[in-house]
Parts: structure tokens; sequence; C-alpha cells
């Protein structure tokens, strides 16, 4: 039996500059999450024999020093635990980029690397009196498809390969780049007993013929792109003699991101305090990165940013999207009836609204109103 | 909007006062002055918004020390609602509905009308909501007094006019274009574009520079890549010549491992025997050393084993140092000694042991005095001898000895001479005699003279042998008891002596047995026979025995102390305990290496069994690569320059070109939301300026229509046109067509003018909830024909208006409506 780490997109380095002053806090969540896996393979009850990086180990080919310095810290651990550490260069960290970590730092001796920009038999490894084969390959400019197509050896034993690339037909696949495309058929038919891949964020895992085929996602989350949300995972490989690969997955994540929609057509919020009090009650969590989209026509006209600023304190990072329909909102029909100025202005904009049919230009009459009413209704409050 | 009911009380004149109004018909109050009409009117403005300072003094009832409080009923579209207001404090509750059970409590606070807190806030936002005008509208439309019907349009009310008071738009305008300019530098048309702010031109800056950077950092990765090709094209050669090298590289790299292999996993095999044997070895060690405690614990040792070492030792001193043999000896010595003192008791050593110890020297002294004293008496006898001989016997033999000379000499003379013989002998003994005689005299003399000197001598020596025994006689009295042990024998001093030297001996001897045997008494063995914790081991068994038994142990012990020092000694454990390697993993390793390395490279495997010849096969790849290398380094001196270049293009300060592209859809995605709000602020300010020019434009000539309307009615169609343009006095259009100044008016038509002014505002402002209209001695000045137009007009407005009319003029009994006394 051979009991594996398979890690990926760690980007270890990655500083989130969207979260300002929170950047560097967040940076450091991203080498605690290593960390804590690292805590977990040299912990002799978890029997690990080896921990594999199927790319993206560094956000940058570069990282700085105290980066290099942590990580070595952390892979010398792994060191005196016997336990290796094979690694495959992603697209952030190619090997083939200026100063790569992976050419001129001191840190290459505590790491595997595998340096092959096609995919091919990289070493074997003996665990326990039984031999795992590995394969795989580098991202690099020079590497040239196919990259799912590869000789097994024959050889008994357990064969695994490690990829960065992306998964055709997989999940959020539209919010990575496809350099190195891979076909499942073709993955399938190498025959391997593991296929460990990185780049897609998201854990996701495909048995097709004997072939279990996992990416294991990031440990913690970066950004609201597609596939960043939710729980992540340290993923634990077991490869036991004549079984199915036995997988766990262990949530990793000390924040989660969150993409959520409130329709308020359905909520009962008749003022921005009833608002953001629903907001709270359903989502609030201070380990929370929440993007919001609140649609619906409700009764009051939403102030994007002011809501933000008073929920500000019940999420670790707020994002609100307002696509609120303001014009279809009572508020706003109660004006259309006036004789006013605000009246004839709304009725303004609803005629417009009527000649368009670009939804950029809807957006722009959308938010024009809100701009308007959130103005109206700050002069209009009379002391 | 209907007033209800009011109520007061400690309010001016009305000390408790209650009026209740109809909704339909006109309410006509009437009472002379100082009844308090007026006073019912200032009473619902202060219910509502309160008295400004000290008015709230002014107004209370003279004398007045209770109640001072007001409370209003108005039904705003179906729904009743009271303002209770008390003038002391300021304190208003507002409920909504009229039966306690349905009541609302709508407001319950201060409600002070300069207040600046939350409670008098909520209260003037909750007027505002329930539709009620700002004071000063609600006392321009809604409250028309006596002799001031004159209004300027302000901007209060204009603001009013144009949005119900809900919000400035002017100013909603110029927050729409504030906020505008902060995202463009753009400015909008006829604005002055330098003063404003330059968010999307800042997010643009940023996204051109990014893009720079991007491209940059993308040539530098491009230009790398044409140095790149101009290096492949001029070193073709160099390529091809390199590319061997590393053919080279790769089969020397490989063979170097392959050989590197084979070596660990020689030594690596070496090793596993090693380890093999080094395991047996550990089971031997540990079956011996388990063989050996289970012998140390068995009859023969467990009692050595449970002894310390410091007895260990002594039992060991004890059974090397002989002890049985030692204690043989000392009895020996005891017998020696026994015999020893045996003799030393003998008769003839009677006295000795009272003597002192140098006895010996005594007897020695007395030995030679006594000799010395028996020579000198021997030697004074012969003197007394002698001196005795010499008296007699020399003169006599002189004398005889003559005679028999001069008897021979006469003898021979008679012969000689022939004469007789007697007288040959006469005269020869006569001669002789002669010649005796002398020499006997002589003699005499002498031997007197000696004896007389003998005679000395022989008393001096007396003298000295008297000292002499005296002497003897001291020397004997230190001896004195073996004197006289010795007394009436025949022991001789010197045999005395003798016995002294025998006697002394026999002391020495017995000294020095007494010594050895003393030495030999005290020696450790006897301590170590006599412990208790070695006395029954010793006892156990003979000597020979235990030294035997104790040689073992040792042996034994020994033998065990290494073994298991081995055992624990970290050599001597197998490597895979130390090192926690599994050898036997690397080993396999290593065989799949080779087998892979034999598969790639298919002329290695020959050198599984000659090492040495893959050792040549080595050394000729390396003579070859330097050949080659030397090649090399000829063309690369003319690809140095390209390296040089490509060498500076590698030392940059650019970020990866994916970080910086992350960044520009950042700072995209943010352009294109300061876009979308730059559009959306432009769509909302045109949309605001139009609504605003066209409402200002609409309602000012609807207002000035509306004026007109009622004007030319009060004027019986005298004055066709009225337009009110703000800030200016209205311009008033005779129906023949010319324009008259207002200040021309009769103050009757004066005020009729502003009053249908009023009245056109109040039905603009009244479009979406209709206000009630109190009407103050308003129609002071018009003759009796306009103000029965002024009836007729009101008795339109009252479909869709309330109107309070307050006069002190009896002939409104006549109109049709609701009177109310006060």
């Amino acid at each position: 039996m051979v009991k594996f780490l398979h890690l990926a997109d760690l980007h270890l380095g990655a500083t989130p500059l969207y979260l300002g002053d929170r950047a560097q806090e967040r940076s450091k969540d991203y080498l605690n999450a290593f960390q804590r896996a690292v805590d977990y393979a040299i912990d002799p009850s978890n029997s690990i024999d080896a921990v594999l990086v199927a790319g993206d180990f560094f956000d940058i080919p570069n990282p700085p020093q105290e980066i290099i310095r942590f990580t070595t810290t952390q892979l010398k651990r792994l060191e005196q635990a016997k336990i290796p550490v094979i690694v495959t260069p992603g697209n952030h960290d190619a090997i083939g980029a200026a100063e790569s970590i992976y050419r001129n730092s001191s840190i290459k001796g505590l790491m595997k690397i595998i340096e092959s920009p096609q995919v091919e038999h990289f070493k074997s490894f003996v665990f326990n009196g039984e031999t795992v084969y590995l394969y795989g390959m580098a991202w690099d400019v020079q590497s040239k498809p196919p990259f799912d197509t590869f000789q097994k050896l024959n050889e008994d034993g357990y064969h695994v390969a490690m990829i960065h690339g992306t998964l055709q037909g997989g999940l959020f696949t539209e919010s990575h780049s496809r350099e190195i495309p891979l076909e499942l058929a073709n993955l399938a038919k190498s025959g391997m007993d593991y296929i460990a891949l990185g780049h897609i964020h998201k854990y996701q895992q495909k048995s097709i013929g004997k072939s279990l085929i996992v990416y294991p996602g990031t440990l913690e989350s970066r950004r609201f792109t597609p596939g960043e949300e939710g729980d992540r995972y340290l993923v634990v490989v077991t490869l036991e003699k004549k079984k199915a690969p036995k997988l766990e997955q262990l949530k990793w994540n000390c924040k989660t991101f969150q993409v959520e929609k409130l329709d308020l057509d359905h909520e009962t919020a008749e003022s921005e305090e009833e608002l953001a009090n629903l907001i709270k009650a359903k989502f609030g969590s201070n380990e929370k990165f929440l993007r919001l989209e609140l649609v619906g026509s409700p009764s009051f006209i939403i102030s994007q940013d002011s809501l933000a600023t008073r929920l500000s304190g019940d999420f670790y990072w707020l994002e609100i999207q307002d696509n609120t329909n303001a014009f279809d909102s009572v508020l706003t029909e109660t004006w259309a009836r006036e004789e006013t100025i605000r009246g004839l202005f709304v009725r303004k904009l609803k005629h417009k609204l009527e000649g368009v049919e670009s939804d950029e230009e809807k957006q722009q009459l959308e938010l024009a109103l809100k701009l308007a009413t959130q103005v109206f209704q700050k002069t209009g409050q009379r002391s | 909007m209907k007033i209800k009911a009011i109520s007061v009380e400690g309010f001016g004149v009305l000390s408790d006062k209650k009026a209740t109004f109809s909704e339909k018909k006109i309410n006509i109050i009437l009472g002379d002055n100082e009844t308090g009409k007026s006073t019912l009117c200032a009473a619902i403005a202060a219910i509502l918004y309160g008295f400004a300072n000290k008015e709230a003094d002014r107004r209370r009832s003279w004398g007045a020390s209770g109640d001072y409080k007001g409370l209003l009923q108005v039904g705003i579209q179906n729904k009743d609602y009271i303002i209770e207001r008390d003038f002391t404090d300021n304190h208003v509750k507002v409920t909504c509905g009229i039966k306690k059970e349905d009541q609302e409590i709508l407001f319950d606070g201060d409600a002070n009308p300069k207040g600046r807190t939350e409670q008098p806030r909520a209260f003037r936002k909750l007027l505002d909501d329930l539709g009620f005008p700002p004071e000063t509208v609600f006392r321009s439309a809604v409250y028309i007094g006596q002799l001031d019907l004159e209004i300027e349009i302000n901007d209060e009310l204009r603001q009013q006019l144009s949005g119900a008071g809900k919000a400035d738009y002017l100013k909603a305008l110029e927050e729409l274009r504030k906020d505008y300019y902060s995202l463009t530098r753009q400015g909008l048309p006829g604005d002055n574009p330098k003063r404003v702010d330059k968010k999307l031109e800042e997010a643009r800056a940023k996204k051109l520079a990014l893009v720079d950077e991007y491209e940059l950092a993308r040539s530098h990765s491009s230009d790398s890549a044409k140095v790149e090709k101009e290096l492949d094209a001029s070193i073709h050669h160099s390529q091809e010549l390199e590319n061997r090298i590393i053919e080279f590289n790769f089969e020397k790299k490989a063979l170097d491992e392959y050989l590197a292999c084979l070596k660990e996993r020689d030594a690596l095999n070496q090793r596993i025997k090693l380890e093999n044997q080094q395991k047996e070895r550990i089971e031997r060690l540990q079956k011996s050393i388990n063989e050996d405690e289970h012998q140390l614990s068995g009859e023969r040792f467990s009692a050595l084993n449970s002894l310390p070492e410091a007895y260990l030792q002594a039992l060991e001193s004890y059974v090397q140092s002989d002890a049985e043999e030692r204690i043989r000896e000392i009895q020996g010595i005891s017998d020696q000694e026994k015999q020893i003192i045996s003799d030393l008791n003998d008769n003839k050593y009677l006295g000795f042991s009272a003597v002192p110890d140098d006895t010996g020297s005594i007897l020695k002294k007395i030995i030679e005095e006594k000799k010395s004293g028996d020579d000198f008496e021997k030697q004074t006898t012969v003197i007394r001898q002698e001196t005795k001989k010499l008296s007699l016997l020399l003169p006599i033999l002189l004398l005889v000895g003559a005679g028999l000379l001069g008897a021979v000499a006469g003898s021979i003379l008679s012969s000689l001479l022939h004469i007789r013989m007697i007288i040959g002998i006469s005269i020869g003994l006569l001669i002789f005699d002669i010649i005796t005689g002398i020499l006997v005299g002589f003699v005499l003399l002498n031997q007197n003279r000696k004896l007389h000197n003998e005679k000395n001598k022989r008393l001096n020596a007396q003298a000295q042998l008297d000292e002499k025994r005296a002497v003897f006689q001291d020397l004997l009295k230190p001896i004195e008891p073996i004197v006289q042990a010795n007394n009436g024998t025949d022991v001789s001093f010197e045999i005395l002596a003798e016995r002294w030297t025998q006697y002394q001996k026999l002391q020495q001897k017995l000294a020095s047995v007494q010594e050895r045997r003393k030495v030999l008494s005290e020696r450790d063995i006897f301590k170590i026979r006599d412990d208790p914790k070695l006395k029954s081991i010793i006892e156990s068994s003979p000597a020979a025995s235990l030294r035997d038994r104790l040689k073992d142990f040792r042996a034994l012990k020994t033998k065990l102390d290494t073994n298991r020092e081995n055992l624990q000694n970290n050599e001597s454990i197998p490597f895979s305990i130390t090192s926690g390697e599994n050898p036997d993993n690397r080993f396999r390793e290593l065989v799949i290496l080779i087998n892979e390395l034999e598969k790639k490279h298919t002329d290695f495997a020959s050198f599984q069994t000659d090492q040495r010849a893959g050792g040549l096969r080595q050394s000729s790849l390396q003579k070859e690569q330097e050949t080659l290398s030397v090649d090399i380094n000829t063309s690369n001196d003319t690809i140095r320059s390209l390296q040089v270049r490509q060498g500076q293009l590698q030392v940059s300060f650019y970020r990866p070109p994916l970080l910086i592209q992350e960044e520009i859809q950042n700072v995209d995605t943010e352009i294109q939301r300061v876009e979308v709000r730059i559009s959306a602020q432009k769509i909302a300010i045109e949309a605001l300026g139009e609504a605003i020019s066209e409402y200002e434009e609409s309602h000012l000539s609807r207002l000035s229509k509306w004026v007109s309307a009622y004007f030319a009615k009060f004027t019986d169609g005298k004055y066709e046109q009225v337009e009110i343009v703000p800030g200016e006095r209205p311009q008033i259009t005779t129906n023949k067509g010319v324009i008259v100044e207002p200040e021309l008016l009769s103050t009757g038509a004066q005020d009729q003018l502003f009053f249908a002014l009023r009245l056109a505002i109040a039905d603009i402002l009244s479009s979406e909830l209709s206000l009630p209209l109190i009407l103050d001695d308003t129609f002071v000045n018009f003759d009796e024909k306009r103000l029965s137009i002024v009836h007729l007009v009101l008795d339109k407005i009252i479909e869709s208006r309330q109107i309070i009319l307050l006069s002190h003029n009896p002939d409104y009994k006549d109109w049709s409506g609701c009177l109310i006394n006060i």
C-alpha cells in the first residue's frame, strides 16, 4: 500500500492585491495551508509515503527570498521524515522562465523536479516494497502536443502521472489558460492507475477505464473566478494492490469563497437596514469571501456602497453586485406618477429604456436611475 | 388631507376649545375680533410645526397654569391621524386610527422644531411622509391670512412646486455632476474640465502603464527568443557539436548513473550481506548473552553474581593469596616461636633476661680486662723471678766461667812457655780471675740497677693490677644476675659471652618470627575470610575450587559485558535500524533503474560483468567530449557577443507577464465599471437637467395658466393673463393686451391677484395630496361682486380641498357652508 498527498496550485507567494490592506494577511493563509499539509504528511500516524505537487507550487517562477526560506523549511521537514516531494512545474512557476526557482535555487535539491517538456517516465520509487512508476511533464514553452498520449512501462507496480493542464470537458476550464489540453479518452489509454492533475482550482475527479483522474484544487481559494468558491480539500490518495485508488478529502481551507444571488422579490426587506440584516443572517461570517448578486425589484433603491459599508464588519471580504431592477421598484413607480421633477426624470429614463435593446445600455439606464435616486434621497433629507 | 377636529388648552384666548370641521362644506367660523379665530389658525400650525423660540410663552393663556397643549385630528387617504402636542415641552404623540384598539403609535417623543436630535428629525420626516408641506409652504399655500396676500416665489416654494419638496433637484444635479467629475476629466458640455478629478483617467493611465510593462515583459521574453534564434542560426555548426556533446553527456550521465547504480547496488548488496551477518551476529550475541545470563543466575554463579564488584575483588585477592599456605606458615612460625622461647628459657640463659642489652660488649670488656690482668700478673711474676735469678746466678756463672777459662788459658800458656803446668795454670787462673772479678763487679752493679728497676716496675704493675681488679669488679656489676646464676660453676666469661651471643640470636630470631607472624596475621585475607557476605562462599568450597569458580565467573562476566557492549554499539546494529532507510527498497529501486538504463542503452549490460570496461568507456567518452569542447570553444568565440546580449536580457526586473495580465484584467474590470458608471452618470445628469428645465418651464407655465384663470375669473375677465417669473413680480396682461405692473392695480385687485396665485400654488402642491385651505379674513378688500365670484370659486374648490373660512363678517352666514361658532 502506498499513500501520498496530491497537491496542486498552492501558488505560494501569491499576494491578492485586490484585498488591499488584507493582501499580506491573506497571502499568509496560502503558506499556512501548505505548512499544515506538511504537518499532516510528517505525522507518522498518517503514514504518508510521498507528496506530489502537480504544478503552480509557486505563484511566480522566481519567488522572493522569504518564500524560498519558508518553503525550504517545510521541504526540510519532509526530507527529515524521509518523504520525497515530487514536483512538476506549472504555468505560474514555469521551469523555462528566467531565474526559475527550479533551476537556480538551493531549494532544488529538496525536491524531485520533473523537467521533461513532454510526458514521459520520470522516476520509479519503492515504498514499503511496492514500486511506483512516476510519469510527468513540466509546463514549458517547448512543450508540444499531444500531452495526453504517453507510453506506460510494462512493469508491475503502480503507475502515476502528474500533469499541469486543462482537462477538455472538465469544469471551469474557461477561466484557466488552455495551453496544455488533455483529452479524457487519451489519458484513459495511458493505463495509469492515477493521474494527478493541476491547474484547475476546483476539486474534480473522473474515473475512466482503470484510471482515476483528479484535480485536487487549491488549499485556499484565490479570487472570485469560477471554481474558486466552496470548500478546499487536502487530497490523500491510497494505492492498494488489486483495488481502485482510495481518495480521502479533508476540508483544508480556513476561509471560504461563496457566490450567492439574492432575489429581493422573494425576500421581505423594506429598507437598506432590513436588507443588511437579512444578508448578515443568511451569509454572515468573518471567514467568508462573499460575492453577492442582488436581483429583483426591491421597494427601495439600493445603494451598493452604503450597503457594503453597513456589512463591512460581517464578512472577511464582501462584493455586492447590484443587479436589482430599479425601474420596477414600488418607489420608482410611485415617483413615475408624480408631477414632479423626479417624476419627470423617472418617466424620461423609462422612456429611454423602452427604446434600448443592448444589455449594456439597459445596465447604464438602471445605474443612472439608481445614482439619481440615491442623490435625490441624499439631498432631499432635510434636517 | 382634511383637518377633522382640533382641541386646545391654555392656548391664548382659547383656554379650552374644541372644534370639529366638515370635509365637504366650507367651514365658516364667525366671530368678532379677539374671539380667537386667528388663534385657532395659529394653533393648527403650532400643533403641526411647534413654536419658534419664545412664541410659545407669548401664546399661552394669560395667568393660566394648567395644561398647555393641542390636538389635531386629520384624515389622510382614508386614515385618521391624531397629533397631540404639549406646548410646554414640545412632546408630540402621533397615532394612526381613532379606535383605541386599532390605534398605532407612529411617534411619541420630542418634536422640538429646532431640535437636531434623532426624535425631532424623525418627527419632521413623519410629517413629510404623511404629506404635510414644510411650515413656510403651509403658511403660504394653506393658510392665507388677512392683509398679507402678496407672495414671492422663493427658492423653497419653487422646489416644492417642482418636486413636492422631496429633493433639491439643483443640489441633486450638482451632486451627480460632482460624482461624474470624480470619475472623468472629460467635462460635461459647458463645464470647466480643469477642476475635475480623474478616476477613469488614472485607471486608464494605470492600464497603459501595465500594458507597457506587459509588452516590455513580453518583448523581453521575445527578445530573448530572437537572440536565441540568431544564436541558433549563427552557431548551427556549434549546435551540432553541442548536440553531439549533449549526446555524449547524456550517454555519459547515463553511464555515470549506471555505473554508480552498479556500484551502489554492489555496495548495497555487500551491505545487505553485512547487515545479515550482523543480524546473525546480533542474534548470536543475544543468544550468548541469554545463555550467559542464565548461567550467571545458576547455582554456581548466583552467589557471586549478586556480589558487588568490591567484594568480588576482595574474594579474588583472597583466593589468589594462597591463604591456606599462609595459615600453615603462621602455624609453623608459632611452633618455631615456642621452640625459641623454650630455648631461651634454658638454664644456661638464666639471668640473661635481666641484663642490659649491651651485656655482650660488657662481657667482651670483662674478658679483655681479665686477660690483661692475668698477663700483668704473669709479667709481675716473671719480673719477680728474673729479679731473683739476676742476684746469684750471673756472678757465679761468671766466676765458674772465668776459672775454667783461666785453667784452660794457663794450660795453653804453660805448654807454650814450658813452664810447669801448675805455674801456667796458676798464672792463667790469676789473670782470668782478675778479669772475671772486674766483669763480675760490673755485672753485679748492672744487676743491682736492673733489679732496682724491676722492683719499681713490679710495684707499679701491682698498683695497676689492683686498679684493674677494681674496674673488673665494676664491670661485673651490670651482669650480676648472670654472674650469680653461674656462681659456683666453671662457666667462663668467654662461655658466657658465647651464650650471650646465642641468646641474642635467639631473641632476634624470636622477634623476627613474631614480626612475620604479626604481618601474616594482619593481612586482608583474614578480614575477607571473616566478612559475613563472603564467609559462606569461602567456606562452601576449597580455595582452589573457589578460585576456579571465580575465574570462570570473571570470564563469563567479561564475555557478557563485551557481548552487551557489542550489542549496544551503533556500528554493530544493522544499517536499516540506524539510518531509517530500508536498503531492500533502495536495492529494488536500483535494480529497476539499472534495467531502465539498460533498456535505453543496450550496450551497458555488458558492463554488469566487466565494470572496468565501463570505466574505460567513461574515459573514452570524456576524451571525445573534450575534443568536441575544443571545437565548440572556437565556435563560441563568434557567438559570445550574442550570449552577452542574451545575458543582459536575462537580468530583468519585469514581473512575469502572467501576473501583469491578471492585474490588467483587474484594471479592465475597474475601467469597465467606471465607464458604465460614467455613462450612467451622464445619462442621469442629462435626464435630470432636462427634467428640471422641462418641469420648471411646465410648472411655471402651468402656474401662470392657473393664476391667469383664477385672476381672470376674479376680475371678470378684465385681466387675461398673468405670467409668473421666479424672482420677479408677476406680469399682468389685460384683455386688451396691455401689460400692467401689479403695483398699478387697485388694492382689491392686488389682493385678488395674490389670492389667485396662492390658490394656484396650493392646487399644484395638492396634486399628490390635497391640502386644506384656511382663509382668515382674506377677502376684506374684495367688493361684493368679486366676493360672490370667490364664493363660486370656493364652491368649486371644496370638491377637492377642505376649506376653513374665518371672518368677523356676519355676511358669510349666508354662504352655504357649515357654520362653526367659537
